[in-house]
């Protein structure tokens, strides 16, 4: 059985495009086409407007929260080519403001904190730019023309050990890899090299615009994952041992576009969203297949009592 | 998975068809967070956020007794398997065990069941059901699996199990009995039902006993059936007769009863004649019968008993295939007995995680048959997984309890045994637990510690850092920066310190700082801090001699930040114009070089005309006294 | 788990445990408080005898805690006090007419909490003497609490830079608190002014946290503190704040130290690494009144003359508290379980 633990009336005046919560679980951000950024406790079922943030001046398409270790932290990126960094000082604030876009910044996304404070940015200019905290200032790093057309998502690999990462060059701790789906049907692996990042892999599946990458938390000497869903319909998990040769694993065809993947904490399981008004839960079993182990849908009550089979 | 599920189905209220519906993970383990978009700018937007939970039963409190006594067996079994030797006896006791907490939680649940309202009873009642089957399955596979059975013939294991898990008809045969009304068949309706029951069970004591009762108990067919049934061989692995000696002689006794109920000899009573028939081996009235059983593994018990009493493990399959399909069974819990019985584990496990117990079954018992070295599954390959399974049931449940507020610490101590990914999801699991209270802080960070997750315990530690300086405490920020053994966090806190001295001329948490012993060496910049924290303390207690050797170190120490030089050079002033000469030549020297190196801090501009002047003083008092000492 | 230890699982976490001592009998009744579930409890026990002649504890009545329970102390008979994880400290009594049940006759709420962010903070222990009440909590802060009065009668707001972990009332006039840091103070209450009469330190080679304070029932000087590491220091306060006799005991954080209340040559103590240990030196017994300055606890470490026996096989969780009357011994532990243990040799 499955119940609803908490029913958050944001009070946006628009529709809402993101939400998020922290590390904990115990706070929401949303954001919407009304241009804000809205922080919400989350406490014994009950909901608290912590803050409503403005900064933005065009529909905010995402928010993501960085490692608590990092203090408060939240991303939000708009349409209106911004990137906004807020902290809790106190009162939450507007702490650096990025506007090295020239159109749409469509997705954020925080480095795996062992990086340190880093933010991916993909924007509908085609290029990626990654933010890197230096204390009170921050530097950036660009990739131009990642995505012709647009860049809809951005996705970081998380910080494995480099034993077990066989391509691994650099002496120092984990590589450095970002993940990114564009207009062009591709998703991308980008790669670190000094101050530069590297085209290192071009996966090319989708038939039609990809609209969200996400890579697998890292358990285990598991191989890499990554999932991607498109315009196409398709939800397509990538594996590779290497990094360099990825095998493409179609999860499901499903009968609308597909918008947002997303792994649970530890992996596993990853929920699948789409057009026909359905959120999916799938899981691969120990012989390697994905199967459906729930589904949301509007009209169809009744729930019977099983949770999740590992076989 | 079957292709038959059909998936979980939850409903969201008021989404309108025209809504689009979005998902994601929340970042404690198997929370999904449901938010939705209007499609065309002309519908109307609505602005919840829906936050969904699975419902885990094993949550709540009648059943934590369940989860946390259980938690106790698996870890001691988890020290079982590295010890060397037999250690099946052992396993079987665990397995025990295992059941007692299973017998205990169903007893307190018919406890509270019995005394609560009715809208809780309902789901209490449910309990009640999922326990009842994962006790009798569990019963079975400790008989078939982890017990050894002497000659392998198993009826009698069997008929133990069912007499245990369905006592009701016996309870009435020994009510009746206690009652040693001749005639009891007149005095009680249910007469038969007992003694059909008991027969079924293979109570042939009792069938006797309420026989002995019945009205007609002198009546030459009654006295038949109890010379019948005080003849009939039972086997026993004790007993001197090999499987063959005593199938000769069983089927010389059963011989014998045929043609006696072909000569109608027990006609008399219809009942009794029936009964008769069973003891035959007459599989129609076995099937008649089975309107007073309540599982079909009752009348599989009773075939056994009455058509192959000497059936070997392996010929189980096919007896229990039979009847269950002509039942038409079909509980999770009755595929899963006949999984058991068909020695089918990898199916006995996909059906024992249908029984709406979070995985607790599950997990337990697939761990229990891994440290019997009795869980061989294939997959379709033919490829072995039973490590894989093995730990992807512990992983599952373990997390499930990483998701209560309370039952994490349970939660961790089975991810700790899962050897390939346990660690790597505590890991993941631990950060993502609320603080809370030092004292919760200290538990988590115990259990970072145990399993040398040293940058969690860095990190746990930063974090619980920055939260003392949200709150203004300094001090304790420093403290837990200490504990994170964080060096770029420690500077920073020092850095707070120096930086609050400098605004307002006072040093915070000197209770801390001057106890700071060898940690003060934890940092350039907390060195620093510490040392000049103590040259104050030397000062305020008049100690000038060793406040101004202090300061003269600090200032050739090269720790010194850029905006504290004018502060340090500040402070040398009254140590040079002091009534006895402090500060040497050399000391002069020193700190002529540093105020051109350092002096040119715009707020040190209105005094370093009178420094330069307390130094040439200094100087030309300590070179006069230097100058006498070396003369004399 | 051996026979004279009996266990029952109780759906939550024991944050303490505490006897209801009784005059001239022994004790039969006893409190405990929980801690890490949204709502906690202070529930009053009773043992019953069940169809097989068997003693077992059984709930006699409940009362629910916002926060986790963080000490519970007796201060009169049916009368005590209890602090929480938000800063409240509480009066309750077991109240029996016309049917048992708690009684709270006053509560001292948010008296710790961060100035700063006026957020609550946890009392992290009080201590008791007579009417007296002192608390103290993460927010370094001691307060003077008097049974009948609501207002506290003294607070030391900066008391401590640093989270305070135990305390201890000495002397109706004097307080040893013990922080984070392993920071140990002796505070004299007759001073007004809100520094500490002296400072000394857990330990000199490892920072580790004071978790446990017991003082001696009758020779109230010597003092026992337990660590974070699992060590033990004990010291004589009146000669000077050097420690008598310091040993590494267990192998995680010391949850609490007892002294048996009758026969104080009997120190029990338990441990967050699952251990629950007996330091009997009955044979020295008589030591404790010499007045050589030679108290048994001063040559535990360095001789065998103190015996130190486990009284149960480690818990896989931590053992967070434990109370003994005469011969039979409570301990409240994280596996959602309290245990009795019967017939121990003192």
């Amino acid at each position: 059985m499955v119940s609803v633990l908490n029913t958050v009336d944001t009070g946006h005046e628009d529709m809402i495009h993101d939400a998020e919560m922290d590390y904990y679980g115990l706070r929401l951000a949303t954001c919407s086409s009304d241009n804000s950024v809205k922080i919400f406790d989350l406490k014994n079922g009950s909901q608290s407007l912590v803050a409503d943030l403005k900064g933005h001046v065009g529909p905010v398409w995402q928010v993501t929260w960085a490692h608590p270790k990092f203090g408060n932290l939240l991303a939000s990126c708009s349409y209106d080519r911004k990137v906004i960094i807020w902290k809790e000082l106190g009162e939450w604030t507007k702490i650096y403001e990025h506007n090295g876009h020239d159109s749409s910044v469509n997705s954020v996304a925080w480095a795996p904190h062992e990086f340190g404070l880093i933010l991916a940015c993909g924007s509908s200019d085609g290029s990626v730019s990654i933010l890197i905290n230096n204390g009170d200032t921050w530097d950036t790093q660009k990739i131009t023309n990642a995505h012709t057309i647009g860049c809809n998502a951005v996705s970081w690999c998380p910080a494995i050990e480099p034993s077990f990462d066989s391509s691994g060059t650099q002496k120092n701790g984990p590589i450095k890899r970002l993940a990114t789906g564009g207009c062009d049907n591709l998703v991308k692996i980008w790669k670190e090299e000094g101050d530069r990042w590297i085209e290192e892999d071009k996966l090319e599946a989708h038939s039609d615009w990809v609209r969200d990458v996400a890579w697998a938390p890292a358990v285990g000497p598991s191989k890499a994952a990554l999932a991607s869903c498109s315009q196409d319909r398709r939800v397509i998990v990538w594996t590779s041992n290497d990094y360099t040769s990825w095998t493409p694993t179609i999860l499901n065809v499903f009968d609308d576009v597909i918008w947002n993947v997303s792994w649970s904490l530890t992996g596993g399981i990853l929920a699948v969203s789409g057009g026909d008004n359905k959120v999916s839960l799938w899981r691969e079993n120990t012989e390697g297949q994905w199967t459906c182990i729930s589904e949301t849908n509007k009209g169809q009550g009744n729930l019977n009592n099983t949770d999740q089979r590992a076989l | 998975m079957d292709e038959n599920d059909s998936p979980l189905t939850i409903d969201i209220p008021n989404v309108p068809k025209h809504l689009r519906i979005t998902g994601s993970w929340v970042n404690s383990n198997r929370i999904g967070i449901y938010k939705k978009l209007a499609k065309g700018s002309s519908e109307k937007y609505d602005p919840t956020v829906y936050i969904l939970r699975p419902d885990i039963i094993l949550f709540s409190p009648q059943l934590r007794k369940l989860v946390n006594e259980s938690n106790g067996v698996f870890l001691s079994i988890q020290k079982i398997k590295s010890v060397s030797g037999d250690v099946r006896p052992e396993l079987l006791k665990h397995s025990k065990q295992y059941r007692s907490i299973l017998r205990a939680c169903i007893e307190s649940l018919q406890d509270i069941c019995g005394k609560c309202l009715s809208d809780k009873k309902e789901s209490l009642e449910n309990f009640l059901t999922i326990f009842y089957q994962i006790e009798c399955v569990w019963h079975l596979i400790e008989i078939l699996y982890v017990d050894v059975v002497p000659g392998d013939v198993i009826l009698p294991q069997l008929l133990e199990w069912i007499r245990f898990h369905f006592p009701s008809r016996e309870l009435v045969a020994v009510k009746i009995l206690a009652q040693k009304t001749i005639g009891a068949d007149l005095e009680y309706p249910n007469y038969w039902e007992a003694v059909i029951g008991c027969a079924l069970h293979g109570k042939l004591d009792l069938v006797r006993a309420l026989l002995a009762l019945h009205s007609k108990a002198d009546h030459p067919a009654f006295v038949m059936a109890e010379n019948v049934l005080k003849t009939m061989p039972i086997y026993n692995v004790y007993g001197g007769y090999s499987i063959d000696g005593f199938t000769t002689c069983w089927k010389r006794w059963q011989l014998e009863l045929c043609s006696n109920l072909n000569s109608k000899a027990f006609i008399v009573d219809t009942n009794l004649e029936m009964i008769m028939k069973l003891i035959a081996g007459e599989q129609d009235m076995l099937w008649q019968f089975s309107q007073y059983t309540d599982a079909w593994y009752e009348l599989l018990a009773a075939k056994l008993f009455y058509t192959s009493p000497c059936c070997k493990q392996p010929e189980l399959s096919l007896h229990a295939n039979n009847i269950s399909k002509r039942w038409q069974a079909n509980r999770p819990s009755d595929n899963a007995i006949r999984a058991v019985m068909e020695s089918n584990l990898h199916r006995v496990i996909k059906e024992i995680q249908y029984m709406g117990d979070n995985g607790w079954f599950a997990a337990h018992l697939v761990d229990l048959l891994y440290a019997c070295g009795k869980l061989k599954i294939l997959d379709r390959d033919q490829v072995e997984v039973s490590n894989q399974l093995h730990e992807s049931l512990i992983l599952e449940y373990g997390n499930t309890l990483m998701g209560h507020r309370s039952l994490w610490q349970c939660g961790a101590s089975y991810l700790i045994h899962c050897p390939v990914q346990g660690l790597a999801r505590l890991e993941i699991l631990l950060q993502s637990l609320p603080m809370g209270s030092e004292a919760r802080v200290n538990k988590i960070l115990d259990i970072a510690r145990d399993n040398k997750m040293d940058h969690i315990v860095t990190s746990i530690c930063k974090i619980q850092g920055l939260k003392s300086m949200k709150q203004g405490r300094l001090g304790n920020a420093l403290a837990w920066a200490l504990k994170a053994q964080d060096s770029g966090f420690t500077t920073y806190i020092a850095d707070q310190f120096l930086k609050r001295y400098a605004e307002y001329g006072e040093l915070d948490c000197r209770d801390l700082l001057e106890n700071l012993g060898f940690c003060m060496m934890a940092s350039d910049r907390l060195t620093f801090l510490g040392k000049y924290c103590e040259f104050h303390q030397m000062y305020s207690i008049g100690e000038f001699k060793e406040a101004a050797s202090l300061l003269v170190s600090l200032l050739v120490s090269n720790l010194t930040p850029k905006y504290f030089w004018s502060i340090l050079l500040s402070d040398a002033i009254p140590l040079l114009e002091a009534k006895d000469v402090i500060l040497s030549s050399s000391d002069c020297f020193e700190l002529l070089r540093c105020v051109e190196a350092h002096g040119d801090d715009l707020k040190f501009q209105n005094k370093i005309e009178i420094f330069r002047l307390a130094v040439a003083r200094n100087l030309a008092r300590a070179l006069s006294l230097e100058g006498c000492q070396v003369e004399h | 788990m051996s026979e004279n230890v009996q266990g029952t699982f109780v759906s939550e976490k024991i944050s303490k445990i505490r006897w209801k001592h009784e005059d001239f009998e022994d004790a039969t009744n006893f409190i405990t408080g929980s801690w890490d579930d949204p709502v906690n409890k202070v529930t009053h026990w009773t043992f019953q005898m069940n169809d097989d002649g068997e003693s077992y504890p059984a709930v006699v009545s409940s009362y629910a805690i916002l926060g986790d329970v963080t000490e519970i102390k007796f201060i009169l008979k049916d009368f005590f006090v209890i602090s929480t994880s938000i800063g409240t400290v509480r009066l309750l009594q077991i109240h029996e007419n016309p049917y048992s049940q708690f009684k709270e006759h006053m509560s001292w709420e948010f008296i710790h909490k961060f100035d700063n962010t006026n957020d609550y903070a946890s009392c992290t222990g009080l201590s008791t003497f007579e009417q007296d009440i002192v608390s103290v909590g993460e927010d370094g802060r001691i307060n003077l609490l008097t049974a009948g009065q609501k207002q506290p009668v003294r607070s030391i707001n900066d008391a401590d830079s640093c989270s305070m972990y135990c305390i201890d009332f000495l002397r109706h006039n004097e307080i040893l608190t013990g922080n984070l840091r392993g920071h140990m103070k002796v505070w004299d209450l007759r001073n007004d002014q809100d520094l500490p009469a002296t400072t000394f330190m857990l330990s000199d080679q490892s920072k580790t946290e004071a978790t446990s304070i017991a003082h001696h029932p009758t020779q109230r000087h010597i003092v026992v503190a337990g660590g974070g590491d699992g060590s033990l220091t004990v010291w004589d306060l009146r000669h000077n704040t050097y420690p008598m006799s310091q040993l590494n005991a267990h192998a995680k954080a010391v949850s609490e130290i007892l002294f048996h209340p009758d026969r104080p040559e009997n120190l029990f103590t338990c441990s967050a690494s699952g251990e629950l240990w007996h330091w009997n030196n009955t044979q020295h017994s008589k030591l404790s009144l010499d007045p050589t300055n030679t108290h048994w606890l001063n040559t535990i470490g360095t001789n065998g003359k103190v015996n130190v026996t486990s009284l149960c096989s480690a818990m896989h969780k931590p053992i967070n508290s434990i109370d003994i009357d005469r011969s039979t011994l409570l301990f409240g532990c994280d596996n959602e379980a309290i245990y009795v243990v019967r017939n121990i040799t003192v």
